[in-house]
This record gives C-alpha cells, structure tokens and sequence, in this order.
C-alpha cells in the first residue's frame, strides 16, 4: 500500500480542491418592532426574502463556490462589498458587488446545446404568441419561472428529457442570500440588475426602485405599496392595491390584481384576471388580459400606441373604445377608425353582451393610435 | 474584500470538538511504534518519491495542456462570431430604424424609440466590456444577443404597429357588436 500513498495523497488533494466550498460574506441579525424599516441598495444581488418566525431580521449571504479555484474566490471576494448598519430605527443594507459577482444572467448549460436550444426557443415564442392562457397556467408559470423565458424554457426542456446531457455552463459560483422578515416589517428597495424573490406575502407598505432587476413575488397586499421598474422582469402572483410603474419591462406576468393603478411604458404585460378597480395608463405596451373577476365591475384603461389583447370566450363584458387612429380586431374581422377633424376624439366601438345575467363589468377604453384584438373564440395554449 | 478570519470562528454553527482525556498518551504510545518499526531502505524511498513527482508533474501537464488547447481554439472562434452576429444585427437595426422614420410623422413616438435604442445601447457597451473580459462566459453572450434582438423586434413590432393602423376597411362612426 505504501508506494501509493503520495499518489492517493495527490489524487485526494485534487478531488478537495475540486469540491464545493461555501464562504460567509455577511450574518446578521436585528430584533425589530411594527415601525423598523428595513432599507436595501444593492447591485448584482441575487435575494431570497423569506418569512421570519419571530420579530427577528435575520440576514444571511454567503458565496457556494461550485468549483474550488483560488482565482475566482479572490475575484469574487474582491468584487463584492456589503455592509449593514442600524440608525435609530432604520436597518440600512447596502451591497455594492460589480456585474462580475451578478447572476441575472443564469444559463447553466454549454455553448453548444445553448445554440442548438436558441432556435426551438424561438419557434416556441412564435408559437405561443397570441393564445389564451387561464388564471391558473400564469399561477403555474410564475411559480416555477426562473426569470427569463429563455431559461424557463431551457428549465422546462432539462425537465422533460432528465437523462439528456446539455453540460455545464460558465457558472463558478452561486449567491446564497436569504433575509428573514417579519411579517410586519416596511420594506424600501433601491435594485440595480439584481434578482430579488420574496417567498412570503409582503402586507406592508413596500417601496421600490429598481433598474434591469428580476421580481418574483407571492402576494402584495398593502395599498400604499409603490413599484417603480425600468427594465427587468416584474412576475407577481396576487395584487391587491399598489401604484406599479413599468418602463421597458418587456415581461410583466400577474396572476390576479385588484384596486391598483398601473402605469406602461413600450412593456410586455400579461394578467390572468382582473378584479375590482384596476386603472391602466400606456404607452405603447402589448398589454393582454386573458380573464376578468366575475366581480370586476369597471376596468379603466386610456393608451397610445397600445396594443390591447382581451379574450371574452363567455361573453361577460361589455365594452366601449374612445378615441381616434385606431385599428379594432374582432375574431379576425379588422376594422380602422380614422381621425375625424381636428383629431377630435369619438365613441369608435361598442361591445354589448347577449345574457345580461352573466354580466361581470364593463371595459372603458381612451386610445389613440392603438390596437385592439377581441376574441371570443380563442383556445388554450 | 477584507476579512478577519477570526470572524469566522466566532460562528455558533462552526464545530467545536474537545479531545479526550487520553489523547496525549495514546499520540506518545502511536509515536513509540512507529519509532520500533524497520527504516525502510533509502534506494526504495527515493525512487517512490520521484515517482509520485512525475505521477504529479504528468497529470499537472495534461491538465495546463488541455486548458490551453480549449482556450486558444474556442476564444478567437467565438469571439469572430459574435462579432459577426453583432454587425449583422446592427445591420438590420439600422436599415429597421430607417424604415420606421419613413413610416411615421409622429415626433413624439420617434423620440420615445431613439430613447430606448439608446439606452439599449449604452447597455450593450457595458455589457460588451464583460465579454471581452470573460469571453467565455455564456450568460454574458445570452445577455449581449438578448440586447440585440430586443432592439430589432422593438422596430419591427412598431413597423408592424403602424401598419396595422392603415386598414383598407375604415370607418368613422361608431360601431356596435
């Protein structure tokens, strides 16, 4: 046994070296009460807020390092910068880490089934373009989406064929940031390309501003909450009140929303259902509204340049468009309203609806220069 | 970053184990045997040593080698594809981009697209200098195509938009379904 010994000694050291190794950034925790707030800036994060079983904030970040090379540890390590700090009632986060520690782009694939999966992706887009989808596929969706539609569908494909190899990506190391909070705690967010998931419900106010940033939340419950996003992705399950402001963010997916105004800008929106007093402000959005609440009452919507997509299989709603400039779509059969003098704005379209006892609420449409595609006859994607 | 390693230590979950009572003799008594048994011949230790050390060298060489070899061929390859890609669809967002400023009169809507495709762009610079640095980094090469072909379908789309707005079948009264 004794020749193989520095042998089995060089081997060992190599496997070591290999192997995964975890390395702590920051651990804190702060006891807090119904007026703390907790204050985050952070760049190229990827956060888990989950719910604290006390009055507790726990923080904890710490760096899985897949692959144990020195190199990219001291890379790493100097790449990232986070402190917290408590004043007076305020716990302060701030992580300043550069795009190099950032995980926004997150394909653990190689290169060569990355190309061969590219073009699939496309024709799946394509395909996928336009259909209807209920409350329950968009719940679906959310809840197992990793951001992107790439990587959901690079996800859903590894699923599929569990034994099909697709190698490794570039990917040295992962972010383990998790922050416990109270339920009972106001939440202030300064994002920049960051990933921030809640898993748990936010009931307080929650204010946030964020650039090129991935959300995934459950529920936002707290009416006095403000979401203020220039690119990115913005995925929630259930809205109930809020002010959300969206400016290039060409994913936005919500499960269900209620009492909240939404203001759009040139961003891809789509809602399973909308429920009582939900106001739309656009621009030149893809907005599609795939179910109403059968209690919805009154949707308000006035854009320009918008394209609007809404699906009446059951005949529910009525509605009615105001404007000029605009191009109706109704099961197929196309018909533009032009400007009458002076662009002045005029009543183009009426919908009624034939069973007035399985009436669920009206849609008020002001839009000028938009699109706006009915169908009552639509399948399931 | 720096760091005091000592921190680290402090950490309620980093195990501490206490030796037993009997440590010390048992180490002196495993010291003693090893001390009786027959020095092994000079020759022999000598030759297992250098063995280990061309065992070390040989696996340490395949290893550098195969790296390289990865590194040269793939990086210039990848690096003169992207590059072509990139002025392909820079090709396209340009004549896209002109087809748009022809199609529409409305300056308000022109200044909104020069706006996005310029912050676009701004980022794509950014995210460029990544690549140059990590040139095979995959999610930095998915960052920069998704740049580019938002750009296109973002023209394409409000082509497309305008377009629409230019049906043969026009009314200017109110119609009821």
């Amino acid at each position: 046994m004794r020749p193989f010994i520095y042998s089995i000694l060089f081997f060992l050291s190599i496997t070591l070296t290999q192997a995964q190794r975890e390395e702590l950034v920051l651990k804190e925790r702060f006891k807090v009460d119904e007026s703390t707030i907790l204050n985050l800036d952070v760049d190229n994060v990827t956060i888990l807020f989950k719910e604290s079983s006390d009055d507790t904030i726990k923080i904890e970040y710490s760096i899985l390092f897949k692959k144990n090379s020195e190199e990219v540890v001291y890379r790493v390590f100097k790449d990232i910068n986070a402190k917290v700090t408590k004043h007076k009632n305020v716990i302060n986060l701030e992580v300043k880490n550069s795009m190099y520690v950032g995980e926004l782009h997150n394909i653990d694939i190689d290169l060569s089934s990355f190309k061969e999966l590219l073009f699939g992706y496309v024709k799946s887009v394509k395909e996928k373009k336009l259909a209807y989808r209920s409350k329950d596929s968009i719940l679906k969706e959310i809840q197992v989406s990793l951001g992107t539609d790439t990587q959901d569908y690079i996800e859903r494909l590894k699923k599929k064929n569990p034994t099909k190899k697709y190698g490794e990506g570039s990917k040295k190391f992962e972010q383990k940031f998790i922050i416990y909070v109270p339920k009972n705690l106001k939440i202030k967010l300064k994002a920049l390309r960051s990933r921030i998931t809640f898993n748990c419900n936010i009931h307080k106010p929650i204010k946030v501003n964020a650039y090129n940033t991935y959300f995934k939340l459950k529920k936002v419950l707290n009416k006095k909450s403000e979401f203020d996003l220039d690119m990115g992705i913005f995925q929630a399950e259930n809205i109930v009140g809020g002010k959300f402001n969206f400016k290039d963010v060409d994913k936005v997916v919500i499960g269900t929303i209620s009492n909240a105004k939404i203001t759009t800008e040139i961003s891809k929106v789509q809602i399973g259902e909308i429920g009582k007093g939900v106001k739309f402000i656009d621009f030149n959005s893809k907005l599609y509204f795939y179910d109403f609440d059968k209690n919805f009452n009154l949707f308000e919507l006035s854009g320009d340049y918008s394209k609007l997509h809404f699906f009446d299989k059951k005949n529910t709603v009525t509605l009615s468009a105001f404007g000029n400039t605009t191009t109706v779509n109704f099961d197929g059969q196309k018909i533009s309203f032009e400007p009458r003098k002076e662009n002045k704005k005029y009543k183009m379209l009426e919908k009624k609806i034939k069973n007035k006892d399985n009436y669920f609420g009206h849609i008020d449409l002001n839009i000028t220069h938009g699109i706006i595609e009915i169908k009552s006859r639509e399948k399931e994607h | 970053m720096k760091r005091d390693i000592r921190e680290l230590f402090k950490n309620e979950e980093f195990p501490k184990k206490k030796l037993p009572n009997f440590h010390e003799e048992e180490f002196l008594g495993k010291l003693e045997k090893l001390n009786r048994k027959e020095k092994s011949k000079p020759f022999l230790q000598i030759f297992k040593i250098a063995a280990s050390i061309v065992l070390m060298l040989s696996v340490g060489y395949y290893f550098l080698s195969t790296k390289t070899a990865v590194k040269q061929e793939d990086q210039p390859t990848l690096f003169v594809q992207v590059k072509q890609i990139e002025k392909e669809y820079l090709k396209n967002i340009r004549e896209e981009w002109n087809d748009f400023v022809a199609q529409t009169t409305d300056k308000n809507l022109i200044e909104k697209y020069k706006e996005k495709l310029l912050k676009l762009d701004t980022n794509y610079g950014r995210v460029s200098k990544q690549f140059e640095e990590n040139p095979n980094n995959i999610n930095i090469l998915e960052s920069l195509i998704k740049n580019l072909q938002l750009r296109l379908e973002l023209l394409k789309d409000i082509k497309e938009h305008l377009k629409e707005l230019n049906q043969k079948n026009t009314s200017n009264e109110t119609i009821y379904i």
